[in-house]
Protein backbone atom coordinates (compact mmCIF):
# COMPACT_ATOMS: atom_id res chain seq x y z
CA UNK A 1 0.00 0.00 0.00
CA UNK A 2 3.03 1.90 -0.63
CA UNK A 3 2.30 5.61 -2.11
CA UNK A 4 -1.32 5.85 -0.17
CA UNK A 5 -1.48 8.51 2.48
CA UNK A 6 -2.94 6.26 5.07
CA UNK A 7 -4.41 7.83 8.04
CA UNK A 8 -5.28 6.38 11.59
CA UNK A 9 -9.02 6.18 12.71
CA UNK A 10 -8.36 8.95 15.35
CA UNK A 11 -6.86 10.91 12.39
CA UNK A 12 -10.06 10.70 10.32
CA UNK A 13 -12.62 10.98 12.80
CA UNK A 14 -10.67 14.45 13.88
CA UNK A 15 -10.86 15.38 10.14
CA UNK A 16 -14.71 14.35 10.05
CA UNK A 17 -14.99 16.43 13.37
CA UNK A 18 -13.49 19.38 12.16
CA UNK A 19 -15.01 19.41 8.82
CA UNK A 20 -18.29 19.58 10.43
CA UNK A 21 -17.90 22.02 13.09
CA UNK A 22 -16.19 24.38 10.56
CA UNK A 23 -19.64 24.22 8.78
CA UNK A 24 -21.76 27.26 9.79
CA UNK A 25 -24.92 25.62 8.48
CA UNK A 26 -24.43 22.88 10.83
CA UNK A 27 -24.68 25.09 14.13
CA UNK A 28 -27.23 26.90 15.66
CA UNK A 29 -29.44 24.54 13.29
CA UNK A 30 -33.00 23.50 14.96
CA UNK A 31 -34.40 20.61 14.51
CA UNK A 32 -37.10 18.78 15.03
CA UNK A 33 -37.91 15.29 16.17
CA UNK A 34 -39.68 12.84 18.88
CA UNK A 35 -37.81 11.93 22.23
CA UNK A 36 -36.40 8.54 22.57
CA UNK A 37 -34.29 6.87 25.07
CA UNK A 38 -33.95 9.73 27.05
CA UNK A 39 -32.27 9.21 30.29
CA UNK A 40 -31.15 11.94 32.53
CA UNK A 41 -27.58 11.26 34.54
CA UNK A 42 -28.22 11.77 37.87
CA UNK A 43 -24.69 12.49 38.90
CA UNK A 44 -23.17 14.53 36.11
CA UNK A 45 -26.80 16.26 35.17
CA UNK A 46 -26.24 15.83 31.74
CA UNK A 47 -29.12 14.61 29.21
CA UNK A 48 -28.87 11.92 26.86
CA UNK A 49 -31.44 11.08 24.24
CA UNK A 50 -32.36 10.39 20.71
CA UNK A 51 -34.37 12.50 18.24
CA UNK A 52 -36.40 10.48 15.20
CA UNK A 53 -38.76 10.33 12.61
CA UNK A 54 -40.19 7.92 10.60
CA UNK A 55 -36.85 7.91 8.81
CA UNK A 56 -34.35 8.29 10.61
CA UNK A 57 -32.90 8.40 14.23
CA UNK A 58 -29.97 10.88 15.92
CA UNK A 59 -28.28 10.47 19.28
CA UNK A 60 -28.37 13.76 21.29
CA UNK A 61 -26.34 14.68 24.20
CA UNK A 62 -27.39 18.24 26.16
CA UNK A 63 -24.66 19.05 29.18
CA UNK A 64 -25.88 20.02 32.17
CA UNK A 65 -25.23 24.03 32.24
CA UNK A 66 -27.71 24.15 29.40
CA UNK A 67 -29.97 20.94 30.60
CA UNK A 68 -30.56 22.82 34.40
CA UNK A 69 -32.47 25.81 32.25
CA UNK A 70 -35.02 24.50 30.84
CA UNK A 71 -38.25 24.41 32.54
CA UNK A 72 -39.98 21.31 31.86
CA UNK A 73 -38.62 17.73 31.97
CA UNK A 74 -38.55 15.91 28.62
CA UNK A 75 -40.39 12.38 28.17
CA UNK A 76 -39.94 9.95 25.66
CA UNK A 77 -42.60 10.60 22.90
CA UNK A 78 -42.49 14.40 22.83
CA UNK A 79 -42.39 16.05 20.22
CA UNK A 80 -40.32 18.62 20.38
CA UNK A 81 -37.49 20.89 18.33
CA UNK A 82 -34.00 21.58 19.75
CA UNK A 83 -31.55 24.39 18.89
CA UNK A 84 -28.23 22.53 18.74
CA UNK A 85 -25.01 21.83 17.15
CA UNK A 86 -24.16 19.06 14.41
CA UNK A 87 -20.83 17.45 15.89
CA UNK A 88 -18.58 14.46 16.28
CA UNK A 89 -18.02 12.38 19.12
CA UNK A 90 -14.84 10.90 18.43
CA UNK A 91 -14.80 7.77 21.09
CA UNK A 92 -17.05 6.23 18.15
CA UNK A 93 -17.03 8.34 15.72
CA UNK A 94 -20.72 9.12 15.90
CA UNK A 95 -22.31 11.99 14.97
CA UNK A 96 -24.57 13.56 17.22
CA UNK A 97 -26.66 16.91 18.55
CA UNK A 98 -25.06 18.82 21.12
CA UNK A 99 -28.61 20.34 22.24
CA UNK A 100 -28.27 23.73 23.60
CA UNK A 101 -32.73 24.17 24.21
CA UNK A 102 -35.52 21.83 23.90
CA UNK A 103 -39.00 23.64 23.36
CA UNK A 104 -42.30 21.49 23.13
CA UNK A 105 -43.14 21.41 19.74
CA UNK A 106 -46.84 23.16 19.02
CA UNK A 107 -45.84 25.16 22.42
CA UNK A 108 -43.09 26.93 19.94
CA UNK A 109 -45.85 28.88 17.80
CA UNK A 110 -47.05 29.65 21.40
CA UNK A 111 -44.26 30.93 22.48
CA UNK A 112 -43.67 33.37 19.50
CA UNK A 113 -47.28 34.49 19.44
CA UNK A 114 -46.66 35.62 22.97
CA UNK A 115 -43.01 37.21 22.24
CA UNK A 116 -44.63 38.93 19.31
CA UNK A 117 -47.96 40.21 21.40
CA UNK A 118 -45.32 41.01 24.06
CA UNK A 119 -43.65 43.08 21.61
CA UNK A 120 -46.46 44.92 20.14
CA UNK A 121 -47.68 45.91 23.55
CA UNK A 122 -44.12 47.48 24.80
CA UNK A 123 -44.15 49.06 21.62
CA UNK A 124 -47.59 50.54 22.68
CA UNK A 125 -45.86 51.57 25.80
CA UNK A 126 -49.04 49.74 27.59
CA UNK A 127 -45.77 48.45 30.07
CA UNK A 128 -44.33 51.68 30.45
CA UNK A 129 -43.07 52.32 34.14
CA UNK A 130 -44.86 55.74 34.60
CA UNK A 131 -48.15 54.45 33.89
CA UNK A 132 -47.70 51.57 37.07
CA UNK A 133 -50.01 53.03 39.53
CA UNK A 134 -48.97 53.08 43.54
CA UNK A 135 -50.28 50.50 45.61
CA UNK A 136 -52.52 51.47 48.09
CA UNK A 137 -50.98 51.34 51.92
CA UNK A 138 -53.82 50.06 54.10
CA UNK A 139 -56.62 48.73 51.28
CA UNK A 140 -59.93 48.28 53.18
CA UNK A 141 -61.75 46.51 50.41
CA UNK A 142 -59.61 43.95 48.32
CA UNK A 143 -61.05 42.71 44.86
CA UNK A 144 -59.89 39.18 43.66
CA UNK A 145 -60.27 37.61 40.79
CA UNK A 146 -59.30 34.37 40.41
CA UNK A 147 -61.42 31.05 40.44
CA UNK A 148 -63.10 30.84 43.50
CA UNK A 149 -62.12 26.57 43.76
CA UNK A 150 -58.09 27.43 43.33
CA UNK A 151 -55.32 27.28 45.63
CA UNK A 152 -54.86 30.92 45.20
CA UNK A 153 -58.00 32.46 46.52
CA UNK A 154 -57.05 30.30 49.56
CA UNK A 155 -54.03 31.44 49.54
CA UNK A 156 -54.67 34.98 49.50
CA UNK A 157 -57.35 34.70 51.87
CA UNK A 158 -54.82 33.03 54.54
CA UNK A 159 -52.21 35.79 54.36
CA UNK A 160 -54.69 38.62 54.75
CA UNK A 161 -56.51 36.40 57.56
CA UNK A 162 -52.67 36.45 59.50
CA UNK A 163 -51.60 39.72 58.19
CA UNK A 164 -54.93 41.96 57.83
CA UNK A 165 -57.81 41.09 58.44
CA UNK A 166 -59.08 44.76 58.70
CA UNK A 167 -59.38 44.69 55.24
CA UNK A 168 -62.98 43.04 53.00
CA UNK A 169 -61.81 40.76 50.35
CA UNK A 170 -64.51 41.02 47.11
CA UNK A 171 -63.93 38.16 45.29
CA UNK A 172 -65.55 37.71 41.40
CA UNK A 173 -64.95 34.30 40.32
CA UNK A 174 -63.62 33.17 36.91
CA UNK A 175 -62.33 30.32 34.50
CA UNK A 176 -58.80 30.54 34.92
CA UNK A 177 -58.44 28.37 32.03
CA UNK A 178 -60.07 27.36 28.75
CA UNK A 179 -61.83 28.88 26.03
CA UNK A 180 -63.86 31.24 27.92
CA UNK A 181 -61.21 32.24 30.76
CA UNK A 182 -59.88 35.32 28.85
CA UNK A 183 -63.35 37.01 28.53
CA UNK A 184 -64.10 35.73 31.91
CA UNK A 185 -61.16 37.70 33.50
CA UNK A 186 -61.67 40.43 31.20
CA UNK A 187 -65.42 40.95 32.65
CA UNK A 188 -64.00 40.37 36.16
CA UNK A 189 -61.56 43.38 35.84
CA UNK A 190 -64.41 46.06 34.53
CA UNK A 191 -66.89 44.76 37.00
CA UNK A 192 -63.80 45.25 39.84
CA UNK A 193 -62.79 48.47 38.66
CA UNK A 194 -66.16 50.21 38.12
CA UNK A 195 -68.89 48.55 39.84
CA UNK A 196 -67.21 47.26 43.20
CA UNK A 197 -64.40 49.71 43.15
CA UNK A 198 -61.75 48.21 45.83
CA UNK A 199 -58.44 49.66 46.87
CA UNK A 200 -56.73 47.45 45.08
CA UNK A 201 -57.21 44.18 42.81
CA UNK A 202 -55.34 41.22 42.84
CA UNK A 203 -55.93 38.73 39.34
CA UNK A 204 -54.26 35.82 39.20
CA UNK A 205 -54.73 31.40 39.64
CA UNK A 206 -52.12 29.39 40.90
CA UNK A 207 -49.17 27.17 39.34
CA UNK A 208 -49.88 25.36 36.19
CA UNK A 209 -48.78 24.04 32.76
CA UNK A 210 -47.76 27.11 30.05
CA UNK A 211 -51.38 25.83 28.59
CA UNK A 212 -52.94 26.68 31.70
CA UNK A 213 -51.65 30.50 31.97
CA UNK A 214 -52.27 30.82 28.83
CA UNK A 215 -55.57 32.58 29.25
CA UNK A 216 -53.57 35.38 31.33
CA UNK A 217 -51.49 36.19 27.82
CA UNK A 218 -54.69 37.10 25.67
CA UNK A 219 -54.23 40.51 24.47
CA UNK A 220 -57.97 42.15 24.92
CA UNK A 221 -57.64 41.04 28.88
CA UNK A 222 -54.10 43.24 28.51
CA UNK A 223 -55.41 46.19 27.57
CA UNK A 224 -58.47 45.52 29.82
CA UNK A 225 -56.21 45.76 32.77
CA UNK A 226 -53.96 48.61 31.48
CA UNK A 227 -57.57 50.85 31.30
CA UNK A 228 -58.16 49.84 35.22
CA UNK A 229 -58.56 52.14 37.31
CA UNK A 230 -57.77 50.82 40.47
CA UNK A 231 -54.32 49.35 41.02
CA UNK A 232 -54.08 45.94 39.74
CA UNK A 233 -51.66 43.33 41.11
CA UNK A 234 -50.91 40.42 38.86
CA UNK A 235 -50.10 36.92 40.40
CA UNK A 236 -50.16 34.33 37.77
CA UNK A 237 -48.13 30.84 38.58
CA UNK A 238 -45.24 30.43 40.34
CA UNK A 239 -42.09 32.55 40.38
CA UNK A 240 -40.80 31.23 37.09
CA UNK A 241 -43.99 32.36 35.11
CA UNK A 242 -44.26 34.94 33.20
CA UNK A 243 -47.65 36.15 31.76
CA UNK A 244 -48.63 39.64 29.72
CA UNK A 245 -50.76 40.52 32.64
CA UNK A 246 -47.54 40.21 34.31
CA UNK A 247 -46.25 43.12 32.25
CA UNK A 248 -49.06 45.46 31.83
CA UNK A 249 -50.41 44.72 35.82
CA UNK A 250 -49.26 48.01 37.99
CA UNK A 251 -47.65 45.43 40.24
CA UNK A 252 -46.29 41.61 39.49
CA UNK A 253 -46.12 39.38 42.26
CA UNK A 254 -44.36 35.77 41.77
CA UNK A 255 -47.14 34.19 43.58
CA UNK A 256 -51.03 34.73 44.79
CA UNK A 257 -49.57 34.22 48.30
CA UNK A 258 -46.79 36.88 47.66
CA UNK A 259 -49.45 39.38 46.01
CA UNK A 260 -51.41 39.47 49.20
CA UNK A 261 -48.33 40.23 51.19
CA UNK A 262 -47.41 42.90 48.67
CA UNK A 263 -50.84 44.82 48.79
CA UNK A 264 -51.20 44.22 53.01
CA UNK A 265 -49.73 45.92 55.75
CA UNK A 266 -48.81 43.83 58.85
CA UNK A 267 -51.52 43.82 61.67
CA UNK A 268 -48.81 43.08 64.30
CA UNK A 269 -46.37 45.15 63.52
CA UNK A 270 -48.68 48.46 63.25
CA UNK A 271 -50.11 47.42 66.90
CA UNK A 272 -46.17 47.57 67.89
CA UNK A 273 -45.80 50.92 65.87
CA UNK A 274 -48.93 52.38 67.83
CA UNK A 275 -47.46 51.44 71.50
CA UNK A 276 -43.82 53.05 70.27
CA UNK A 277 -46.21 55.93 69.12
CA UNK A 278 -47.82 56.63 72.25
CA UNK A 279 -44.61 56.09 74.33
CA UNK A 280 -43.18 58.53 72.06
CA UNK A 281 -46.52 61.21 72.34
CA UNK A 282 -46.12 60.70 75.99
CA UNK A 283 -41.93 61.68 75.76
CA UNK A 284 -42.96 64.78 74.22
CA UNK A 285 -45.58 66.02 76.63
CA UNK A 286 -43.54 64.88 79.96
CA UNK A 287 -40.20 67.28 78.00
CA UNK A 288 -42.73 69.90 77.45
CA UNK A 289 -43.78 69.76 81.19
CA UNK A 290 -39.85 69.94 82.09
CA UNK A 291 -39.63 72.74 79.72
CA UNK A 292 -42.44 74.78 81.43
CA UNK A 293 -41.17 74.09 85.05
CA UNK A 294 -37.69 75.00 84.26
CA UNK A 295 -39.13 78.42 83.44
CA UNK A 296 -41.35 78.37 86.80
CA UNK A 297 -38.39 77.79 88.49
CA UNK A 298 -36.07 80.83 86.77
CA UNK A 299 -39.12 82.73 88.46
CA UNK A 300 -38.68 81.87 91.81
CA UNK A 301 -35.02 82.09 92.05
CA UNK A 302 -35.23 85.61 90.24
CA UNK A 303 -38.14 86.54 92.80
CA UNK A 304 -37.18 84.50 95.83
CA UNK A 305 -39.85 84.25 98.28
CA UNK A 306 -40.72 87.92 98.34
CA UNK A 307 -42.34 86.63 94.69
CA UNK A 308 -45.81 87.59 95.43
CA UNK A 309 -45.12 90.61 97.32
CA UNK A 310 -42.77 92.46 94.27
CA UNK A 311 -46.09 91.66 92.15
CA UNK A 312 -48.03 93.49 95.15
CA UNK A 313 -45.44 95.96 95.43
CA UNK A 314 -45.38 97.07 91.80
CA UNK A 315 -49.10 97.21 91.47
CA UNK A 316 -48.61 99.16 94.46
CA UNK A 317 -46.42 101.76 93.08
CA UNK A 318 -48.82 101.20 89.85
CA UNK A 319 -51.78 102.43 91.76
CA UNK A 320 -50.00 105.68 93.27
CA UNK A 321 -48.94 106.64 90.02
CA UNK A 322 -52.32 106.41 88.77
CA UNK A 323 -53.81 108.52 92.19
CA UNK A 324 -50.99 111.10 91.61
CA UNK A 325 -52.08 111.79 87.90
CA UNK A 326 -55.95 111.43 88.87
CA UNK A 327 -55.69 114.04 91.92
CA UNK A 328 -53.01 116.58 89.42
CA UNK A 329 -56.28 116.22 86.00
CA UNK A 330 -58.88 117.03 88.63
CA UNK A 331 -57.04 119.88 89.33
CA UNK A 332 -56.29 121.61 86.62
CA UNK A 333 -60.01 120.62 85.15
CA UNK A 334 -61.23 122.74 87.88
CA UNK A 335 -58.64 125.65 87.75
CA UNK A 336 -60.08 125.63 83.89
CA UNK A 337 -63.71 125.61 85.29
CA UNK A 338 -63.15 128.65 87.68
CA UNK A 339 -61.64 130.15 85.12
CA UNK A 340 -64.60 129.86 82.80
CA UNK A 341 -66.82 130.25 85.38
CA UNK A 342 -65.74 133.83 86.54
CA UNK A 343 -65.78 134.73 83.09
CA UNK A 344 -69.28 133.94 82.77
CA UNK A 345 -70.31 135.76 86.21
CA UNK A 346 -68.89 138.86 84.51
CA UNK A 347 -70.72 138.14 81.55
CA UNK A 348 -73.41 138.03 83.26
CA UNK A 349 -72.87 141.04 85.60
CA UNK A 350 -73.01 143.40 82.71
CA UNK A 351 -76.48 142.54 82.44
CA UNK A 352 -77.32 143.06 85.96
CA UNK A 353 -79.91 146.16 86.02
CA UNK A 354 -77.85 147.39 89.01
CA UNK A 355 -74.59 147.67 87.11
CA UNK A 356 -76.11 149.20 84.23
CA UNK A 357 -77.73 152.10 86.66
CA UNK A 358 -73.88 152.45 87.65
CA UNK A 359 -72.96 153.22 84.33
CA UNK A 360 -76.33 155.79 82.94
CA UNK A 361 -77.28 158.53 85.08
CA UNK A 362 -80.56 157.42 85.38
CA UNK A 363 -83.60 155.64 84.77
CA UNK A 364 -87.54 157.08 83.86
CA UNK A 365 -90.33 155.20 84.36
CA UNK A 366 -94.06 156.48 83.82
CA UNK A 367 -97.02 154.62 85.11
CA UNK A 368 -93.43 151.65 85.85
CA UNK A 369 -93.31 151.82 82.38
CA UNK A 370 -89.28 152.82 81.26
CA UNK A 371 -89.85 155.79 78.19
CA UNK A 372 -87.43 157.31 76.47
CA UNK A 373 -88.55 159.93 74.74
CA UNK A 374 -90.11 163.05 75.50
CA UNK A 375 -93.18 162.54 73.54
CA UNK A 376 -94.38 160.15 75.73
CA UNK A 377 -94.98 162.38 78.34
CA UNK A 378 -97.20 165.12 78.59
CA UNK A 379 -97.83 167.94 81.26
CA UNK A 380 -98.82 167.18 84.54
CA UNK A 381 -97.84 163.31 84.02
CA UNK A 382 -96.52 161.78 87.16
CA UNK A 383 -93.08 160.15 86.26
CA UNK A 384 -90.15 157.97 88.44
CA UNK A 385 -86.92 158.69 88.38
CA UNK A 386 -84.24 155.92 89.92
CA UNK A 387 -80.78 156.76 90.33
CA UNK A 388 -78.10 154.40 91.38
CA UNK A 389 -78.74 155.60 94.90
CA UNK A 390 -82.35 156.31 94.76
CA UNK A 391 -85.83 156.84 93.88
CA UNK A 392 -87.39 160.44 93.44
CA UNK A 393 -91.37 160.95 91.80
CA UNK A 394 -91.35 164.40 89.66
CA UNK A 395 -94.23 165.96 87.79
CA UNK A 396 -93.82 167.24 84.39
CA UNK A 397 -95.00 171.05 84.19
CA UNK A 398 -93.89 171.89 80.64
CA UNK A 399 -92.93 170.21 77.10
CA UNK A 400 -89.87 171.30 74.90
CA UNK A 401 -89.97 169.68 71.48
CA UNK A 402 -86.60 168.94 69.52
CA UNK A 403 -83.22 167.46 70.28
CA UNK A 404 -80.87 168.71 73.05
CA UNK A 405 -77.27 168.48 72.71
CA UNK A 406 -75.14 168.59 75.62
CA UNK B 1 -64.81 61.10 67.07
CA UNK B 2 -66.35 60.31 64.12
CA UNK B 3 -67.24 56.40 63.31
CA UNK B 4 -66.94 56.65 59.52
CA UNK B 5 -63.15 57.31 59.78
CA UNK B 6 -61.19 54.98 57.88
CA UNK B 7 -57.85 53.53 59.24
CA UNK B 8 -55.68 55.21 56.46
CA UNK B 9 -57.35 58.68 57.24
CA UNK B 10 -56.50 58.11 61.38
CA UNK B 11 -53.16 57.05 61.13
CA UNK B 12 -52.60 59.99 58.97
CA UNK B 13 -54.16 62.12 61.49
CA UNK B 14 -51.91 60.61 63.67
CA UNK B 15 -48.77 61.84 61.87
CA UNK B 16 -49.86 65.23 61.77
CA UNK B 17 -49.98 64.89 64.98
CA UNK B 18 -46.64 63.77 65.78
CA UNK B 19 -45.68 66.55 63.90
CA UNK B 20 -47.28 69.19 65.47
CA UNK B 21 -45.72 67.36 69.04
CA UNK B 22 -42.63 67.36 67.61
CA UNK B 23 -42.75 71.06 67.10
CA UNK B 24 -41.46 73.28 69.79
CA UNK B 25 -44.20 76.11 69.25
CA UNK B 26 -47.35 74.70 70.71
CA UNK B 27 -48.24 75.20 74.05
CA UNK B 28 -48.60 72.21 77.16
CA UNK B 29 -52.41 73.06 76.26
CA UNK B 30 -52.41 71.93 73.37
CA UNK B 31 -49.98 69.27 73.07
CA UNK B 32 -51.79 67.83 75.86
CA UNK B 33 -54.86 67.77 73.69
CA UNK B 34 -53.30 66.36 70.86
CA UNK B 35 -52.17 63.81 72.78
CA UNK B 36 -55.41 63.52 73.63
CA UNK B 37 -56.67 63.18 69.98
CA UNK B 38 -53.73 60.57 69.40
CA UNK B 39 -54.23 58.39 72.11
CA UNK B 40 -58.17 57.97 71.07
CA UNK B 41 -56.96 57.45 67.69
CA UNK B 42 -54.30 54.85 68.22
CA UNK B 43 -56.90 53.37 70.50
CA UNK B 44 -59.43 53.35 67.74
CA UNK B 45 -56.95 51.67 65.40
CA UNK B 46 -55.83 49.08 67.54
CA UNK B 47 -59.50 48.18 68.27
CA UNK B 48 -60.07 47.83 64.45
CA UNK B 49 -57.07 45.24 64.30
CA UNK B 50 -57.90 43.27 67.26
CA UNK B 51 -61.70 43.35 66.12
CA UNK B 52 -60.99 42.69 62.37
CA UNK B 53 -62.43 39.67 61.00
CA UNK B 54 -61.56 38.83 57.11
CA UNK B 55 -65.06 39.49 55.61
CA UNK B 56 -65.52 37.70 52.34
CA UNK B 57 -68.30 38.35 49.47
CA UNK B 58 -68.84 37.01 46.48
CA UNK B 59 -70.15 39.01 43.15
CA UNK B 60 -70.44 37.10 40.37
CA UNK B 61 -69.54 38.78 36.85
Amino acid sequence: MAGFNILTVSQITSYLKSYLDENKKLSGIYIKGEITDFKANFYSGHFYFSLKDSGSEISCVMFRNFAERIRFMPENGMSVIVRCDLSVYQKSCSCQLYVYDIQPEGLGAKHLAFEQLKAKLEAEGLFDVSYKKELPAYPEKIGVITSASGAALQDIINVLKRRWPVAKLVLTPVSVQGEDAPNQLSAAVRKQDLEIKPDVIIIGRGGGSSEDLSAFNDENLAREIFACRTPIVSAVGHETDFSICDFVADFRAPTPSAAAEVISPDADSLRQNFDDNLEWMKDRISRKCDEYAKILDKFSTVSGKNFTDKIIGNHRKKLDYLSRELVFSYKSVLASFENSYIKTLSKLDANNPAAILKKSVCRIEKGGKQIRSSGETSVGDNLDIYFADGKVKVSVFEKEEGGISF
Amino acid sequence: MKKEITFEKALARLAEINGKLESDEISLDESVELFKEGLELSKFCQKKLDDAKLEIEKIDI
